[in-house]
C-alpha cells in the first residue's frame, strides 16, 4: 500500500509551488508595470537625444549629453533600450543624420557591449550583437563577423551573413565559398532583400557557387542568376538540370525561364520525358513565358498527357503564344471532350478578364 | 482478503499508476515546452516580417474558408480575410449549399459574376454549382465557389481542388485573424532545408469578450462568462504547453481546423479531408504524417506559439457539450482509421509515442476517470472506501491540476501577456481552482457521451450556434 504521507508531502509541495508561482506572477506584473512607466520616461530621453544627434552639425565634436542620460546609462535595461532606439533610427535614416546616430552610438561606447556580446555563450546575445554592429555599420569588425558566417548556430550564422553583405554588398557573398551549413529559403529571401539595396556591378563568383557541394548554395546562386539576369551563365545553369538534387533541378528550370536563349526550349523539351511530374509541370509553366510557334507541336502532344494539371498548364501555354496557339488548341482532336473542352472555356474566360 | 477488496485494490492501483504516468507526461510537456517557446521568441525578435511581406519568393497561399449559413456576418468576415497582410495569396470562399442568402449577399457586396472555371477534381467532392469572381479589381484575390452541401471536409476538398497556390490555409470563416498571421504561419515552410514542412499551425485564442470592429481585433479582454473563461485557460494550457512540446518533439498530431496551413501537394496525395469523420482536421494531419512515414521522406509539422487566430468559444453547456462530444468522436475515428500505427516501429516516433499518447491519455483518460468514479460510487455502500486515502489522492490530483494551470498562466504572462490587467490574471487563477469542480467533470461526461454516440454510429456534426463577435463589447463599469 502506498503510504498517504507521500501524497500529503506531494500535496504540500504542489501548494507551496503554486503559491510561489502566483506570488511570482503578481510581482512580475507589478515590476512590468513599473518598468513600462520607466520606459515611457526613457523613450522621452532617447527621443530627445536622437533628435539632438540628428541635427548636430559639428561632427568632430562630442554630442552634448545630459548628466541624467550619463547616469542612467549605467542601468543595463536603459542601455539596451537606448541601443534599440538608436538602431531603429539608424535603419530609418540615411546621409549625415545616419552618420550622426553612428557617432552618438560610438560616443556612448555602446560598441563595447556589442563586442563583448560577440563572445557571449548565448546564441541570441551573439546574434543581437552582430545585428547591432551591422546596422551601425562598424566595418572594422568584419573579420570577427566573417568568422561567424559558418557558425554552428543558425541564427548567429544568418545574422553574420547578412552583416557581411550589408558591409560589402556582393563582395560579401564570398562566404558562400566556404559555408558548409544549409542556407534556408528564409535566409535566401533575406540575403536577396539585402542585395536589392545595392547596385549589382557585375559581381563574380556565381559560376563557382553553381558548382558548390552545398546544394542550398547552388539554389541560391540560381536565384541570383535569375534575379540579375546573368544570361552568360545559361550553359552552367543548364548543367544543373542534370543535378541529382531535385530542388536544384527545379530551381534550374525556373531560372532558365528567366535567362532563356534560342536553345532553351529544345533543352527543356529534351528533359521533359525523363523528368518527374513536378518538373514537367515547371517546364510547361516556363513555356507559358518562352514558347513560340516552334514549340506548338510539342505542346499539342502534351494535351494528351494523363495528368490534368499538365493539360491545363499546356493549354495555358498555347493561349499565350497568340492566335496561332489558340487556334491549334481549339482545333485539337480532344478539344470537344472533357477535360479539354472545360479548360478551353476556362482559358477563354481568363483571356476576356 | 475478499475478492471485493482484491478487485478494489486492483482498480485503485491501476488508476493510481495511470494517474502518475499522466502527471509525469504533463510535467515533461510543461518543462519541455519552455525551451521551445523561449527559442521561438528569441528567434522571432530577429524576424522582420516586412521582408517576407515584400518578397516575391514567399510561399503562395490559398485561403480556404468554408461557409454554411453564415449570411449574418459573411460580408464582414470576407472583408477581414481580404485585408490580411500577405502578397502572394488568393481567398476562396466555399458556400457549402447554404440555405440562407449568403451567396446572394456576397454577389451583391463584391460585384461577383459567374465564370467558366475548370475544376480539376483531384479529390472527389460534391458537385460544384458555380465559381464567381469579382468585376472589381480591388477584389481580384477573391474567388467564391458555390457547391452542393457536403459538410466542412467536402467544402475544404473543393477548395483544395480549386486552389492554384502551393499551400492551402484552412480557416473557419468566422475567425478573426491577426494582420500578420499568414506571414507568421508561412515562415516555417521556409526554415527547414532538410525536412519538408507539411503543415503549420498557430495558437487559437478565445475571442469572447474581446472588442472586435469590422472583423479586426481591437482590444483583448478576458471573457466575463465562466465557460468561455475556463476555455481561455484550457486553450492557453493546450497551445502554449502541449502543442509547443509536441512540436519540439516533431510529434504533433493536430493542427486546429480553425486555422492551419498545409502543403497542397501532400494533401492531394493523401486524398484530402475525410468527409466521413467529424474530426477531419486531426485525421488529415495524422494521414499526412502517416503518408510521409510510409514514403520515408523527412518531414515536420511545425507549430508557432503566436496567437494568430481568435475564435468564439461555446458559452453554454449545451453547445459546449456538442463540441466536446464531436471532438471525442473525431479522436476515436482518427485513432481507429490509423490503428495500424499503434506501437508500430515502422512509423517511428509517430507510431511509438504520438499515437499511443493520444490513445492512452486523450481517448482513454476520460473513460478511466469515469470508470474510477463509477467504481468509487459502487464501492461506497460496501464500505470499501478508505476515505483518508481517497481524499488524499483526490487532493493530490486536484492540486496538481491547479498547479499545472497556474504554470500555464505564468508562461502566458512571461511570453505574450495578452491579459494585462492584474484582475484578469487573478480571475484566471480563480478559474484554475474552479475548473476541476465544474468544467472538468462536464468535459469528461461529454467524452463519455461521445464514446456512446460513436458506438451508436451517430455521425452528426451538431449545430454550433454562435452569438457572434462582430459588435464591439464594452467593458462593464462598476
Amino acid at each position: 500500500m502506498v503510504k498517504p504521507q507521500y501524497f500529503i508531502l506531494a500535496i504540500c509541495c504542489f501548494i507551496i509551488i503554486a503559491l510561489l508561482l502566483v506570488a511570482f506572477i503578481l510581482i512580475y506584473i507589478h515590476l512590468k508595470n513599473i518598468r513600462s512607466k520607466k520606459q515611457q520616461k526613457w523613450a522621452h530621453m532617447a527621443r530627445f537625444l536622437i533628435r539632438k544627434a540628428i541635427f548636430f552639425e559639428e561632427i568632430q565634436n562630442h554630442i552634448p549629453i545630459t548628466t541624467r542620460v550619463q547616469k542612467t546609462l549605467t542601468d543595463v535595461s536603459f542601455r539596451r533600450f537606448l541601443t534599440e532606439e538608436l538602431l531603429k533610427a539608424k535603419k530609418n535614416l540615411s546621409g549625415s543624420a545616419a552618420d550622426n546616430i553612428r557617432h552618438l552610438y560610438l560616443q556612448l561606447n555602446l560598441d563595447r557591449y556589442a563586442l563583448a556580446g560577440l563572445k557571449n555563450r548565448r546564441w541570441y546575445i551573439k546574434a543581437q550583437s552582430i545585428q547591432e554592429l551591422s546596422v551601425i555599420g562598424l566595418k572594422e569588425h568584419l573579420v570577427k563577423l566573417y568568422r561567424l558566417t559558418n557558425n554552428v548556430n543558425d541564427l548567429v550564422r544568418m545574422e553574420a551573413q547578412i552583416a557581411v553583405v550589408n558591409f560589402y554588398g556582393f563582395e560579401g557573398l564570398r562566404f558562400l565559398d566556404v559555408v558548409s551549413y544549409p542556407i534556408t529559403e528564409w535566409q535566401q529571401i533575406k540575403l536577396l532583400q539585402e542585395l536589392s539595396k545595392i547596385s549589382p556591378d557585375n559581381f563574380n563568383g556565381i559560376e563557382k557557387w553553381l558548382k558548390s557541394a552545398n546544394k542550398t548554395v547552388v539554389i541560391f546562386a540560381l536565384k541570383l542568376v535569375q534575379n540579375y539576369h546573368r544570361f552568360e551563365l545559361h550553359d552552367v545553369v543548364a548543367e544543373c538540370l542534370n543535378d541529382v538534387n531535385q530542388h536544384v533541378k527545379f530551381q534550374a528550370i525556373i531560372t532558365l525561364g528567366e535567362i532563356f536563349d534560342a536553345g532553351t526550349s529544345d533543352l527543356l523539351m529534351g528533359k521533359f520525358l525523363s523528368s518527374d511530374l513536378k518538373h514537367q509541370l515547371a517546364i510547361i509553366k516556363v513555356f507559358q513565358n518562352i514558347a513560340t510557334e516552334d514549340e506548338i507541336p510539342f505542346l499539342l502532344d502534351q494535351l494528351n498527357h494523363a495528368n490534368v494539371d499538365i493539360v491545363l498548364q499546356t493549354a495555358g501555354a498555347l493561349t499565350k503564344i497568340g492566335p496561332i496557339g489558340i487556334n491549334s488548341l481549339t482545333n485539337h482532336e480532344l478539344a470537344q471532350e472533357y477535360p479539354l473542352n472545360e479548360i478551353i472555356a476556362h482559358l477563354k474566360n481568363e483571356l476576356v478578364a | 482478503m475478499s475478492w471485493q477488496i482484491i478487485l478494489f485494490d486492483f482498480f485503485t492501483y491501476a488508476i493510481l499508476a495511470f494517474s502518475v504516468t499522466l502527471i509525469s507526461c504533463y510535467i515533461f510537456i510543461g518543462i519541455y515546452s519552455i525551451d521551445e517557446v523561449r527559442n521561438y521568441l528569441h528567434k522571432n525578435s530577429f524576424t522582420d516580417y516586412r521582408i517576407l511581406a515584400a518578397s516575391t519568393q514567399t510561399p503562395s497561399i490559398s485561403i480556404l474558408a468554408p461557409a454554411y449559413n453564415e449570411g449574418a456576418n459573411i460580408i464582414e468576415n470576407v472583408r477581414s480575410l481580404l485585408s490580411i497582410y500577405y502578397n502572394n495569396m488568393e481567398v476562396i470562399i466555399i458556400n457549402d449549399g447554404s440555405k440562407d442568402d449568403s451567396l446572394e449577399k456576397l454577389i451583391a457586396a463584391y460585384d461577383l459574376y459567374k465564370v467558366d472555371f475548370f475544376v480539376n477534381e483531384q479529390i472527389k467532392t460534391k458537385k460544384v454549382r458555380g465559381v464567381y469572381k469579382s468585376r472589381n479589381n480591388v477584389y481580384r484575390k477573391l474567388l467564391v465557389v458555390d457547391k452542393e452541401n457536403g459538410g466542412k471536409a467536402d467544402a475544404l476538398n473543393v477548395g483544395v481542388n480549386i486552389a492554384k497556390n502551393n499551400y492551402v490555409v484552412c480557416i473557419d470563416v468566422d475567425c478573426v485573424l491577426e494582420q500578420d498571421a499568414l506571414l507568421k504561419l508561412a515562415k516555417p515552410f521556409l526554415e527547414y532545408p532538410n525536412h519538408r514542412v507539411i503543415a503549420t499551425g498557430g495558437v487559437i485564442r478565445i475571442a469572447n469578450g474581446c472588442e472586435i470592429e469590422k472583423g479586426r481585433l481591437v482590444k483583448v479582454r478576458l471573457p466575463q462568462q465562466f465557460l468561455p473563461r475556463v476555455q481561455t485557460l484550457e486553450y492557453i494550457r493546450a497551445f502554449l504547453l502541449g502543442r509547443m512540446a509536441w512540436s519540439r518533439l516533431n510529434g504533433l498530431l493536430l493542427i486546429s481546423g480553425a486555422f492551419g496551413a498545409f502543403d497542397k501537394e501532400i494533401v492531394i496525395k493523401c486524398g484530402g479531408y475525410d468527409h466521413k469523420t467529424v474530426g477531419e482536421d486531426m485525421e488529415l494531419v495524422v494521414r499526412m504524417r502517416r503518408y510521409m512515414e510510409e514514403i520515408r521522406q523527412p518531414y515536420k509539422v511545425a507549430f508557432i506559439p503566436d496567437p494568430l487566430c481568435w475564435t468564439e468559444a461555446p458559452a453554454t453547456f449545451k453547445i459546449l457539450g456538442r463540441q466536446r462530444n464531436r471532438w471525442t468522436r473525431g479522436t476515436i475515428e482518427t485513432l481507429r482509421l490509423h490503428k495500424i500505427m499503434f506501437f508500430n516501429p515502422r512509423y517511428g516516433f509517430l507510431g511509438m509515442v504520438s499515437y499511443p499518447y493520444w490513445f492512452f491519455f486523450e481517448f482513454l483518460a476520460p473513460i478511466i476517470e469515469f470508470v474510477g468514479m463509477a467504481v468509487f460510487l459502487i464501492s461506497c455502500p460496501f464500505g470499501l472506501i478508505n476515505w483518508g486515502f481517497f481524499l488524499t489522492l483526490l487532493a493530490f490530483i486536484f492540486c496538481f491540476g491547479v498547479l499545472y494551470s497556474i504554470f500555464a498562466i505564468l508562461m502566458e504572462v512571461l511570453t505574450y501577456y495578452q491579459y494585462k490587467r492584474q484582475k484578469d490574471i487573478l480571475n484566471l487563477i480563480l478559474t484554475a481552482v474552479l475548473e476541476p469542480f465544474v468544467f472538468h467533470p462536464f468535459v469528461v461526461w461529454c467524452a463519455i457521451r461521445g464514446n456512446i454516440d460513436f458506438l451508436r454510429k451517430k455521425n452528426s456534426w451538431g449545430e454550433m450556434t454562435r452569438q457572434g463577435l462582430s459588435s464591439p463589447q464594452k467593458p462593464n463599469r462598476k
